[in-house]
C-alpha cells in the first residue's frame, strides 16, 4: 500500500468548530498515479500536507508506505519525508538566492539516500532529462523562467528517488506549451522510477494523463467551504 | 551546504546585513579599544618603574610627583635644592639616588638631566636594566643619550648633532642653539617613557641655562664630571630624585624623614602605592567607559537580532520549503544562529583590523602627548576572553529570531 487515510478529520487549532477535512477513507497503491481535482479553497493543500506529514490530523490514521506518519515524532516525520516524499508546488519551489544545482543538492542534504547516490552525476542526469540547459545550472533560481523553475522543481523533488511525489497545482502558472512539457517530463520520470504520484489540480486538461482521476469532493465529504 | 546556505542568505540581504556589520564593528571596536587601552596603560605604567623605593620631589600631590618625574606627564611645581638631594643621597641607609632634572625638550621629546647612576640603577619591567643599542653613556659635557623612540622617529644616528629647546612643548621660541649636543648613545627599546627621552648630564643642563658666555669660559669638549673644576657647573637644583634603599624595612622611616625635612618642603612617595591610587581614580572612568561600550555592543547585537527577525517574514516561504524537503525546525534555528555568528565574526575581524590601524596611527601621538606607550599587539588573554564573551552574547541575543523562526517552522 502506498498511502491510506482512514476517518481523517482536520480543523485548525484556532477554529476547532470548523472542520476543514473529513475523509472516511482514501487509498492509493504504490506506483499508482492519481489526479485529484477540485476548486480552490476546498482543502486540497491541507490534504496533501497531511499525507506529507507537514500537518497532523485531529482524528484518524494516515498510513504512508506502511507507516503511521500521523503518529511519528516531528524529527522522524522530517526524516521520513526527506527520504520518501518529493513535493512540487505551484510557486516557491526553489530558494531564490541558490543556484539550480545547489537547490537540488540542498534537498539531498536531508535524505539518507543521498549518501548512496553519486549526487553530482545524478543532478546532471536529472537536469539533462528535464531539458534544463547546462548554461542555466549555475544561475540563481530567481533568474529562471517559470517553466524552468517547475522543471528544476521536479529534479529537486526526484533527487532522493522518493517513493511518492506530491504535486500541488504544479501547472497552474504555466502556459500551454510549458504545461505539456512539464507533465510529460514528470510522467516520464515517475514511470522510470515507479513512483506513486498524487497530483492535485483544478485543471481539467490534465485528466488525459491519468488513469485514476478523482474529484476532491468525493474524498472530502465536508465539500466546498 | 549549511554554511553556504547561511552565507548566500546573508548575501541576498546585502544592504541590511552590511549596516548590521558596520554597527557591530563600531561597537566591538569601542569595546576592544577600551579594553586594550586599559590593559596597555596599566602595563605601561606598572612596568615603567622597578626597584625604586621612593620618588622624592618638592611638596605637591603624590600623583603629580609621580606623573612628572617618572612618566613625564605635567610639570614640576617647584625644584628641590642640590644640597637636599646630596643630603639624602649620602644617607647611609640609601643604596643609590638618581637626580632628575626636567624642563627642556627637543622637538617635543623631553630632556632629562641626570648622572651615570641613572644608567646603572634605573630598572623597569622585571628589574631589567637599561641597555645600549649603540654607543654608551655621556662622558663629555655636550653629549646626549637618546631613547629608542627618539632615535627612530627623528632618524638620528650616533655622531649627529642636535639642539635643545627651552620648555617641554613641541614648538619653542627659545633654543639653546649655540650649544649643540652630540649623540653618543642610543638605548634599546624599553616600552617605557625612557624611549621618548633624551638624557644629558646635570652639568649640561646647568651649562645651557647659564647661557652663551659659558662656552667662552669652559670650552668645548669639557669633561663634565670629576675633572671639571668649574664651580659654575655644580647643579643648583633638581626636579626630583629616585631612591633605592639598602633595606626595604627602612622605606617608611626614610619616607618620614624626607617628609619631615625641616630645611625644605619635600615629598617622598612610594611608587607602587601612588600607582594603586591612580588605578582607583582610573577605575571609575574605566568602568564607565566599559559600561558604555557594553551598552553600545548590546544595542548593536539587538540591531542584528531585529534585522534577522524582520527577515523571517520575507523568508517564510524559504523556511516552508526547507521544512518540506525534510529540514527539521532545529536546522532553521541553527541557520539563524549561524547567520548571527557570521555577522559577529566579520564584525570582529573588521574591528580588529580597524583597531590595529588606529593604534598604529595614534601610537606616536599617545606617546608624545600622554606618555602612553600603547602596543599594537592587541591579542592578549583578556582580549581573547572579551572576543569569546562577544561571540556568546551575540549568539544569546540571536536566540530571539532563531526561536521565532523555530516556532514559525513548526506551524
Amino acid at each position: 500500500m502506498g498511502i491510506s487515510l482512514l476517518n481523517v478529520s482536520f480543523s485548525y487549532p484556532s477554529r476547532t468548530e470548523k472542520v476543514i477535512l473529513n475523509i472516511p477513507e482514501w487509498k492509493i497503491q504504490s506506483g499508482e498515479l492519481a489526479l485529484i481535482q477540485g476548486p480552490s479553497g476546498s482543502g486540497k493543500t491541507t490534504f496533501l500536507n497531511i499525507i506529507a506529514g507537514l500537518v497532523r490530523p485531529v482524528e484518524g490514521s494516515v498510513m504512508v508506505l506502511g507507516e503511521r506518519i500521523d503518529q511519528m515524532s516531528s524529527l522522524s516525520c522530517d526524516a521520513f519525508r526527506a527520504n520518501n516524499i518529493g513535493y512540487v508546488f505551484q510557486n516557491f519551489n526553489l530558494i531564490p538566492f541558490l543556484n539550480v544545482v545547489d537547490n537540488i543538492r540542498l534537498a539531498a542534504r536531508f535524505s539518507k539516500n543521498s549518501g548512496v547516490l553519486n549526487l553530482d552525476h545524478e543532478i546532471c542526469e536529472l537536469l539533462a532529462t528535464l531539458n534544463v540547459a547546462e548554461n542555466d545550472w549555475k544561475l540563481e533560481s530567481r533568474n529562471l523562467s517559470h517553466g524552468q523553475i517547475q522543471r528544476v522543481a521536479i529534479a529537486r523533488a526526484m533527487i532522493n528517488r522518493p517513493k511518492i511525489i506530491i504535486a500541488d497545482e504544479p501547472t497552474s502558472s504555466l502556459d500551454a506549451a510549458n504545461k505539456e512539457a512539464f507533465i510529460n517530463l514528470l510522467m516520464k520520470l515517475v514511470a522510470k522510477y515507479k513512483t506513486t504520484l498524487v497530483l492535485v489540480s483544478h485543471d481539467q486538461s490534465l485528466s488525459s494523463y491519468f488513469r485514476r482521476v478523482e474529484s476532491f469532493s468525493d474524498i472530502n465529504i465536508m465539500g466546498i467551504n | 551546504m549549511f554554511v553556504k546556505l547561511a552565507v548566500k542568505s546573508l548575501l541576498d540581504r546585502k544592504g541590511s546585513v552590511l549596516l548590521s556589520i558596520v554597527a557591530m564593528t563600531v561597537s566591538i571596536f569601542v569595546l576592544l579599544s577600551v579594553e586594550h587601552i586599559r590593559f596597555q596603560t596599566k602595563e605601561s605604567f606598572s612596568s615603567t618603574l622597578s626597584g625604586v623605593d621612593l620618588v622624592v620631589g618638592a611638596k605637591t600631590g603624590d600623583l603629580n610627583l609621580l606623573l612628572y618625574s617618572v612618566f613625564r606627564i605635567g610639570k614640576p611645581t617647584n625644584n628641590i635644592s642640590w644640597k637636599s638631594f646630596k643630603n639624602f643621597a649620602n644617607n647611609p641607609k640609601v643604596n643609590w639616588a638618581i637626580p632628575l632634572s626636567l624642563g627642556d625638550s627637543h622637538k617635543g621629546f623631553p630632556l632629562l638631566g641626570t648622572n651615570e647612576d641613572y644608567f646603572k640603577h634605573y630598572s623597569y619591567g622585571e628589574k631589567t636594566k637599561l641597555v645600549f643599542k649603540k654607543g654608551g653613556v655621556f662622558v663629555r659635557l655636550f653629549e646626549v643619550v637618546l631613547g629608542s623612540e627618539v632615535a627612530k622617529k627623528l632618524k638620528y644616528q650616533i655622531g649627529d648633532d642636535l639642539v635643545i629647546s627651552h620648555g617641554v612643548t613641541e614648538i619653542s621660541f627659545i633654543k639653546h642653539d649655540e650649544m649643540p649636543f652630540k649623540i653618543v648613545g642610543i638605548l634599546k627599546p624599553t616600552g617605557t617613557p625612557v624611549d621618548q627621552t633624551l638624557h644629558v648630564s646635570l652639568q649640561a643642563i646647568e651649562a645651557i641655562h647659564i647661557g652663551s658666555d659659558f662656552r667662552g669660559r669652559s670650552g668645548e669638549g669639557l669633561i663634565y664630571d670629576k675633572t671639571t673644576k668649574d664651580q659654575l657647573l655644580e647643579p643648583q637644583s633638581v626636579s626630583a630624585f629616585m631612591i633605592g634603599l639598602k633595606s626595604k624595612i627602612t622605606t617608611f622611616q626614610i619616607q618620614r624623614e624626607i617628609n619631615n625635612y625641616s630645611k625644605e618642603p619635600l615629598l617622598a612617595v612610594l611608587p607602587g602605592v601612588v600607582l594603586s591610587e591612580l588605578w582607583k581614580i582610573m577605575g571609575l572612568v574605566e568602568n564607565s567607559l566599559l559600561l558604555i561600550s557594553i551598552l553600545i555592543f548590546l544595542s548593536a547585537c539587538l540591531g542584528v537580532s531585529a534585522i534577522l527577525l524582520s527577515s523571517i517574514r520575507e523568508r517564510i516561504k524559504d523556511i516552508q520549503l526547507l521544512r518540506v524537503i525534510g529540514a527539521p525546525p532545529i536546522y532553521i534555528f541553527l541557520l539563524l544562529e549561524l547567520e548571527a555568528l557570521i555577522i559577529t565574526f566579520l564584525s570582529i575581524f573588521f574591528a580588529i583590523i580597524t583597531l590595529i590601524f588606529a593604534v598604529n596611527f595614534t601610537q606616536s601621538f599617545l606617546v608624545s602627548q600622554l606618555g602612553l606607550n600603547i602596543k599594537n599587539t592587541i591579542f592578549s588573554e583578556l582580549s581573547l576572553f572579551t572576543l569569546g564573551i562577544i561571540l556568546i552574547t551575540s549568539l544569546l541575543i540571536a536566540l530571539i529570531p532563531a526561536v521565532y523562526a523555530y516556532i514559525k517552522s513548526t506551524k
